[in-house]
């Protein structure tokens, strides 16, 4: 299986965050997981990195309802941002949201792969390796 | 009538020079044109008879007086005046066309008389029975057609103006060359607008049965006239105004004017319907459709709030749970059990600040009350003294716009709070907070602007989510995302608005509408 160097964690429940990492960290598949409270830093920091590869990560884990940036917001800024990132970048929603029109909306932005409803399981992360 | 057509055919055989063929051909045609218009006015076609009799008189005219030199003279004028008598009936432009023709060829005969160059005749020639068949057939031509135009005519003007009385709908013709008054009017018209006879109606326009403007701002009588031109400009023109009636009572009216031509004359026929009863039941769903369209969106609103606000913490519980389930490690359970207190007051925060919106979305009984804006803001700065006083903030107000409100003081103090805590809350470290409060009237609504110069708000990206629970735009500690959801709550309870104008770096203001505050 491959091993992911660098996943961005997206989100601004602590608590979420810790145990999300917990999970990550349990595969044994990923080196680093870097973890931005809301769109606006993750964007920063992807701006800053755009031509570092060991720092752009393979996978983004995206939260929607996030203060500053909420996670249409990092999307949207992402889709200009994208053409100049040295690194395919697969980006995942993670969101607590059960509502349809979340679920229509992530469906008509191609960057997003797949919209996943919280809690994410070890299972199905080690299938998103997988699938990469 | 029969014998008078026995009497012409016979006295043609004793045409002195025998031309009983030309004599039976003439005959012959007469009466062949003579029943074709008659059968064409049993159709209706009054258009065509009226065009075709016109020619038809014209060329006997003209044929009577080169061949029958008897007839020439008199029976021009003779024949003139029929045309134009019959042409006239059919709606003057035949006769006009075929008056002018005959004129013409009188001066020209007149002419030739007078000058003595007339062509010999060529035909029969002049003889008492000659002139006295010619002259008993066109009695006869004339006679029967008459009579068959009269009882077309009458008949089928009596069908029309039965149509024309007994409708239903109100139904009146304009002239827009008589100053736009009323040239006719049905029963249902004078009922509608309480005449008591078309005598009356005629003396009126449709602007004198308006009030002197219309709903949209209009003058009446300047949207009557805008009206008609476009009717008669385009052919037709559906249109809403409002008339009054003779005792004063106003009704909403669904107008068509169609453009038509009496007697080559533009008029305006118009068909009016009293549409008050559709109008009020439109304003009673356009309000409900408002509550619901309102209700809608704050149920959306919730559902949101339910999906991201309560079941995040769900989530979190569940998954902690699970984690303290498969742990064997004391330290671990130690830890996750410390997380599980910030989950469980997040939970319980939400779920309060959830409950106190939705009290106020069914407080509609809420009472308003006569309350002081000075005195309002005056209790919110003493609550907020501490921020007030740490950031050096400066607080202006100007409520001489209108000093006081009609409006739950539960609400307004709230508001008050929430806005002036904001504007210390996200105020620019580069400058010290300068606040300013103002009321004034507008419409019947009090407007409340609340000015700073803080940090502004990004409304491109945010002015969606502005207005709505848990969303923050700035990193604060103690940004919550929950007054601004709260005050518009509170503001569209009461039927009022809240909205913003604000800019990066310079300052937000807000505006705050309070509706009924006569």
């Amino acid at each position: 299986m491959n091993q992911l160097k660098n996943i961005l964690l997206v989100d601004d429940d602590d608590v979420y965050v810790f145990l999300t990492k917990i999970i990550i960290e349990e595969t044994e598949l990923v080196d680093r997981i870097s973890v931005f409270g809301n769109g606006k830093s993750a964007i920063e920091f992807l701006e800053k990195n755009a031509n570092d590869l060991s720092q752009l990560p393979e996978i983004i884990l995206l939260d929607l309802s996030m203060p500053i940036l909420d996670g249409w917001g990092f999307l949207e800024e992402y889709i200009l941002l994208k053409p100049k990132l040295g690194k395919k970048i697969t980006i995942y929603i993670i969101s607590s949201s059960i509502s349809p029109h979340d679920l229509k909306r992530a469906k008509e932005i191609s960057e997003v792969s797949d919209f996943i409803i919280k809690p994410i399981s070890k299972m199905k992360f080690v299938e998103m390796i997988k699938s990469i | 009538m029969l014998i008078m057509v026995t009497f012409a055919f016979i006295a043609s055989f004793f045409e002195p020079k025998n031309k009983i063929i030309v004599t039976l051909i003439f005959n012959f045609i007469v009466y062949s044109v003579l029943f074709t218009f008659y059968y064409l006015l049993q159709k209706e076609k009054l258009n065509v008879v009226g065009w075709g009799l016109s020619f038809f008189f014209w060329t006997t005219v003209a044929f009577v007086t080169l061949f029958f030199e008897g007839l020439k003279g008199q029976n021009a004028v003779v024949f003139c005046v029929v045309i134009m008598f019959v042409g006239s009936i059919f709606g003057g432009r035949p006769a006009v066309f075929f008056a002018i023709l005959t004129t013409v060829w009188c001066l020209l005969l007149v002419y030739l008389e007078l000058t003595n160059s007339l062509p010999a005749s060529i035909g029969p020639g002049y003889s008492p029975i000659n002139a006295l068949s010619s002259f008993s057939l066109t009695f006869i031509l004339v006679a029967v057609l008459l009579y068959a135009m009269l009882t077309s005519i009458s008949a089928s003007e009596e069908r029309y103006r039965i149509l024309f009385e007994s409708n239903k709908d109100a139904l009146t013709t304009i002239e827009p060359e008589k100053n736009d008054y009323f040239t006719s009017a049905n029963k249902s018209a004078l009922e509608l607008f309480g005449v008591q006879s078309e005598e009356d109606f005629i003396q009126f326009g449709p602007q004198d049965f308006s009030p002197k403007y219309q709903p949209d701002g209009q003058l009446s009588s300047e949207k009557a006239k805008m009206m008609n031109a476009l009717a008669l400009k385009n052919g037709s023109h559906n249109f809403e105004f409002v008339h009054v009636k003779v005792n004063g009572e106003s009704f909403h009216s669904h107008i068509l004017l169609t453009s038509i031509s009496i007697y080559g004359v533009k008029n305006l026929q118009a068909t009016i319907r009293d549409v008050s009863k559709i109008k009020e039941v439109e304003k009673i769903i356009e309000k409900n459709t408002d509550v619901l369209k309102l209700q809608n969106r704050q149920l959306v609103d919730f559902c949101n709030i339910v999906s991201h606000n309560l079941r995040g913490p769900l989530v979190n519980l569940s998954m902690l749970v699970n984690f303290l389930e498969t742990s064997k490690n004391e330290n671990e359970k130690a830890l996750f059990i410390e997380k599980l207190k910030p989950v469980i007051s997040n939970l319980n925060e939400t779920f309060d600040e959830l409950v106190e919106s939705i009290q106020i979305m069914n407080d509609s009984e809420i009472l308003s009350e006569k309350i002081n804006f000075e005195e309002t803001l005056k209790k919110s700065m003493e609550l907020l003294n501490g921020e007030i006083i740490n950031s050096s903030a400066i607080i202006e107000s100007d409520f001489t716009g209108a000093p006081n409100l009609h409006f739950p003081s539960k609400y307004l103090n709230s508001i008050v709070q929430n806005l002036l805590s904001n504007a210390l809350k996200y105020s620019s470290p580069e400058r010290s907070p300068k606040i300013i409060f103002q009321t004034k009237k507008e419409n019947g609504s009090v407007i409340l602007t609340v000015k700073d110069n803080g940090l502004g708000i990004d409304l491109k990206r945010h002015s969606n989510n502005l207005f709505k629970i848990r969303k923050t735009f700035h990193e604060h500690p103690k940004a919550k995302g929950f007054g601004l959801y709260m005050t518009k709550a509170q503001m569209e309870a009461m039927g009022g608005r809240i909205w913003v104008e604000s800019e990066e770096n310079i300052g937000s203001t807000f505006y705050i509408e309070f509706i009924n505050q006569h």
